[in-house]
């Protein structure tokens, strides 16, 4: 989960790096500008938003409640409808069910359609040391694949990457002549990958909803690879997080509205497949089998636990980065793992321990434009201040930092203390200030100073003003009507 | 991990002892709501509006669709159509579409081929440029057909080709996706008499994966057209 | 009418911006609002809250607390702190008995400055007048946790002679955020710099608010830019117009 941050830097460091790169936040910027302006179309569009955002909590609230009783119905209708059922608790696990089917249909080529959930547990990197070869066929993850990189978008794997670059990366994989215009890239991506799904041995993807009712694993694309890798190779093994189930296929319809305008404000996504068991006897097309990966990997302590069980309703839109300030100006990469934004924030130290992500809450403002974003209304920035309150005055904090929280305590608890130490501060102040600013660029405020003026303490507060304060207050009469 | 821990786990997690049992009727969760706000559960359009709807919509993601008062007239506008694209050759889904819609005549000046089993027909699909399926339903409020995975349609047949044609009966048109299930559930939800898939499908297929530029004909088809018997009042 | 409100004047008002409390006196008064500092308070406890420190935010906000008991209203020039209040004080006073019904009291009567000239006064148009070209910035937590949005805009729609010009990307944070700012300094100035940009753009003469901490920010930044703009808060305007203007209406 943290090919980025193998070189354990910090996000401070991370985000040094991307802050540079004047090209990555440009189109960053342009991006998220235009799939946040789309998304208020959409929603604008459908009308009475807010009902839908709501039902859409309500549904997810209700299933991760009671998600013994609808995972069960998941699998025993995807069972009775042929599909092979493997349950994973971690990365490893899951890694290994997935080779298990790899190997008993002595694959050679797995196509893959676009899947958070794969990256997770890092099943490309285990089927490559087997020798297996595997081709990410959604256009954004190709270019990531090919340039050998994480995607930096939940929904637009390749958001950083011009097409100057992307050029060149299909030049490598064999393209001639390509021209720079989006048509000529498509269109040897599409020859390109058109050979991968007619001679694929094992199609596999994630399951962006399971419906409990039926046993039915849905999948949402624009391009249609989805459908293609399900159904032309033999074998189909769909990879899906334990929380994804809904209960009926009339949750599906309110999923089916907020996701894609919340994604990139379409109204509609263009294919969605609803793929209940294997090809039947009568059937004409589709895969021979149908294998479910089931995948806790640390979802279970999320159930667990009332402060962040709501993390688990996410739908995985991508929404929150496209209106985060912060992923606007770091981009992904910075984040260190493959959930990016502000659900990574809080996502990756649930699920991961390193150190590499132990600042990962404190890169927010706590300005709650996730939260407003959010299709099911989960409270991000709420989590992001839990997270910070488990981390407080632990190991990973700086002592300067637990000792300022205490004296601010100290001094703040009584007015009386308050009001001394707030004089004190004042004289203090006298030599560094200059025309009511603090002039100075040291000390443990620098991170606000070195970029921007600082204002200083009045010459007099409020409170030793307000005693002296003579109020004149107009008597109004009220408007008998 | 094995199957009941898994599930225990579950369990524990949300302070339960064992997991809930998925066969007791008893079990399953009350529900204060299901599905969709009830003012789009009561959103109801008649024949005329889902038509004029689903054409405009399907137009609006880049798709067009063409109304015949007629049979005959649709046959005519195949034939135009097909004439216009001149593909070397047509791909059709099976069963009895083409018999029922009275379409051998249209098809016959081209070279057709009908889908009949994978994975025979995937190599010989690959590269074709047209195919021409019928569907099962279609939804006026997004522009969608939906084609499922029924005994002799191959409906791979609306995703290889670089174009597909729909031809369908307005009568098909339901006004949103929730009516869509109804009716898939009238026939039964019991898993194993379910279509192994059903697909949904608005437009053609389209990617912004490069530098946000809105492309069509990524990995499906670059158009789709449907052909829509106006078959009357329903 | 005749009224008595406590100010929570905040400690950031308090200690670097009188003024602005100062003027929200004055224009309460005019509307016939007596004001009273209850000297018990200091801080709502949102920058250690913020951090993670909650034990050292609820001995700082039992100031406000014990404070603003004997109130009807509390008026603030904050939203980020009114915010503070009614979104993160009933959580925060939760375990203790003895505090957390007046935590949830002290939600019901605490209203931010414009909010509570717009909604409990029913004022909107003060008789101010100020010929300036205007943009308003707003806050985060005033707009999104306390749920302020119109309530400034209609108060400055009444102000004679101001043109108020659209700050584009308005709703997107200036990079205050607290601590944020000091802890994550580069991404902070980074977002201070778009948001600098913006305004500079408007080609306004002064940016107008409702919360001194983002003011603070943008304000510091486009003078560490080297363009200076008049930052002013929404009670410092509308005063400065009042002076100009004929007084209450309406």
């Amino acid at each position: 989960m943290s090919a980025g941050a193998k070189d354990r830097t910090s996000v401070i460091e991370r985000s040094h790096a991307a802050l540079q790169d004047d090209f990555l936040r440009a189109a960053v910027r342009f991006t998220t500008d235009r799939l946040k302006d789309r998304k208020h179309g959409a929603t604008e569009e459908l009308g009475r938003w807010e009902e839908w955002r709501e039902r859409g909590r309500e549904i997810r609230a209700h299933t991760v409640s009671h998600l013994d009783y609808y995972l069960r119905r998941f699998v025993d209708n995807a069972r009775a409808a042929g599909a092979e059922i493997h349950f994973a608790s971690d990365a490893q696990e899951a890694s290994a069910a997935v080779l298990g089917v790899v190997h008993a249909k002595q694959a050679q080529l797995v196509a893959k359609s676009k899947s958070m959930v794969s990256e997770e547990i890092h099943i490309n990197r285990r089927l490559e040391e087997q020798n297996v070869r595997v081709v990410e066929t959604d256009l954004g993850e190709y270019i990531i694949q090919l340039a050998n990189e994480m995607p930096s978008h939940i929904i637009i794997p390749a958001i950083h990457k011009t097409r100057e670059q992307i050029k060149d990366l299909f030049t490598r994989d064999g393209g001639q002549n390509l021209g720079t215009d989006t048509k000529a890239l498509v269109t040897f991506a599409r020859r390109k990958l058109r050979e991968t799904f007619l001679t694929a041995d094992i199609g596999m993807t994630g399951c962006n909803f399971g419906v409990a009712e039926s046993g039915s694993v849905v999948l949402f694309t624009n391009e249609g690879n989805a459908d293609m890798v399900s159904a032309l190779p033999k074998t189909h093994i769909v990879v899906m997080g334990m929380e994804r189930v809904l209960p009926t296929f009339a949750d599906l319809e309110v999923m089916a509205n907020l996701l894609p305008r919340s994604a990139t404000g379409q109204k509609v996504i263009t294919y969605m497949s609803v793929i209940t068991g294997p090809r039947r006897a009568q059937e004409r097309c589709g895969p021979e089998e149908l294998h479910i990966v089931i995948l806790d990997n640390g979802r279970s302590s999320q159930l667990g636990d009332d402060e962040f069980r709501d993390v688990l309703h996410c739908i995985r839109c991508g929404a929150c980065l496209n209106v985060c300030p912060v992923y606007r100006h770091i981009g992904g990469h910075a984040y260190g793992s493959v959930y990016p934004g502000p659900i990574g924030a809080v996502l990756t130290p649930l699920l991961l321990q390193g150190e590499e992500f132990a600042d990962l809450p404190n890169a927010s403002s706590l300005c709650g434009a996730c939260y407003e974003a959010c299709p099911v209304k989960i409270p991000l920035h709420d989590m992001l201040v839990a997270l910070r309150r488990r981390a407080a005055g632990g190991p990973r904090t700086k002592r300067a930092e637990r000792a300022a929280w205490r004296g601010y305590a100290l001094a703040f608890a009584k007015p009386g203390r308050y009001r001394l130490v707030t004089r004190m501060a004042r004289l203090a102040q006298t030599p560094l200030q200059h025309d009511g600013y603090i002039e100075s660029t040291w000390g443990p405020l620098m991170g606000w100073t070195n970029s921007r003026h600082a204002p200083a303490l009045a010459p007099e507060s409020f409170r030793d003003r307000f005693s002296r304060m003579k109020q004149d207050v107009r008597t109004i009469k009220s408007d008998p009507q | 991990m094995n199957e009941q821990e898994f599930f225990q786990n579950i369990a524990r997690r949300l302070g339960r002892e064992f997991p809930a049992d998925a066969n007791a009727a008893a079990a399953a969760p009350a529900r204060t709501s299901v599905g969709a706000p009830d003012f789009w559960q009561a959103h109801e359009w008649n024949h005329q509006e889902r038509l004029d709807n689903f054409a405009a919509e399907l137009a609006r993601l880049g798709g067009s669709a063409q109304v015949y008062e007629t049979l005959s007239a649709l046959q005519e506008g195949l034939a135009a159509l097909l004439l216009e694209l001149s593909p070397s050759l047509v791909g059709v889904w099976g069963g009895e579409f083409i018999a029922k819609m009275q379409l051998q005549g249209v098809l016959s000046p081209c070279k057709v081929m009908e889908w009949v089993e994978q994975p025979e027909m995937i190599e010989q699909f690959a590269h074709i440029d047209v195919g021409v399926t019928g569907c099962d339903f279609a939804i006026a409020d997004t522009g969608t057909v939906v084609l499922l995975a029924a005994a002799g349609q191959g409906r791979l047949v609306s995703l290889l080709p670089s174009v597909h044609i729909v031809v369908m009966k307005a009568s098909q048109i339901h006004t949103r996706m929730g009516e869509v299930w109804r009716d898939i559930e009238l026939r039964g939800l019991d898993p194993a008499h379910l279509p192994s898939t059903a697909i949904f499908i608005s437009g053609p297929s389209r990617s912004s994966d490069i530098e946000n530029d809105l492309t069509i004909g990524v990995h499906g088809p670059a158009a789709v057209h449907a052909l829509i018997w106006d078959d009357g009042k329903s | 009418m005749w009224m008595k409100v406590a100010l929570f004047a905040t400690c950031l008002v308090d200690n670097f911006y009188p003024h602005v409390a100062e003027s929200m006196v004055r224009i309460l008064n005019h509307c016939g609002v007596e004001v009273e500092f209850p000297e018990a308070q200091t801080c709502c406890g949102q920058p250690a809250f913020n951090s993670g420190y909650q034990e050292q935010a609820r001995v700082v906000g039992r100031t406000l607390l014990d404070a603003f008991g004997n109130y009807e209203y509390v008026v603030s020039p904050s939203g980020s702190c009114t915010g503070m209040i009614h979104h993160y004080y009933p959580y925060l006073f939760d375990s203790n008995p003895g505090l957390a019904g007046h935590a949830r009291e002290l939600v019901t009567k605490t209203y931010e400055f414009s909010q509570f000239l717009v909604n409990i006064l029913g004022v909107t148009d003060l008789g101010a007048q100020f010929a300036h070209t205007v943009t308003y910035h707003p806050s985060c937590h005033g707009s999104r946790l306390l749920g302020v949005k119109q309530e400034p805009l209609e108060l400055l729609a009444r102000v004679r002679d101001l043109n108020l010009v659209e700050l584009p990307h308005a709703q997107d944070c200036c990079g205050f955020g607290g601590a944020f700012a000091v802890k994550m300094s580069e991404i902070s100035t980074a977002m201070a710099t778009e948001k600098a940009d913006w305004v500079t753009e408007t080609g306004a003469e002064v940016l107008v608010g409702t919360d001194m901490g983002c003011l603070m920010n943008i304000g510091g930044r486009m003078r560490h830019m080297g363009r200076p703009v008049r930052v002013m808060h929404l009670a410092e305007l509308l005063l400065e117009g009042m002076e100009q203007g004929s007084g209450v209406r309406g």
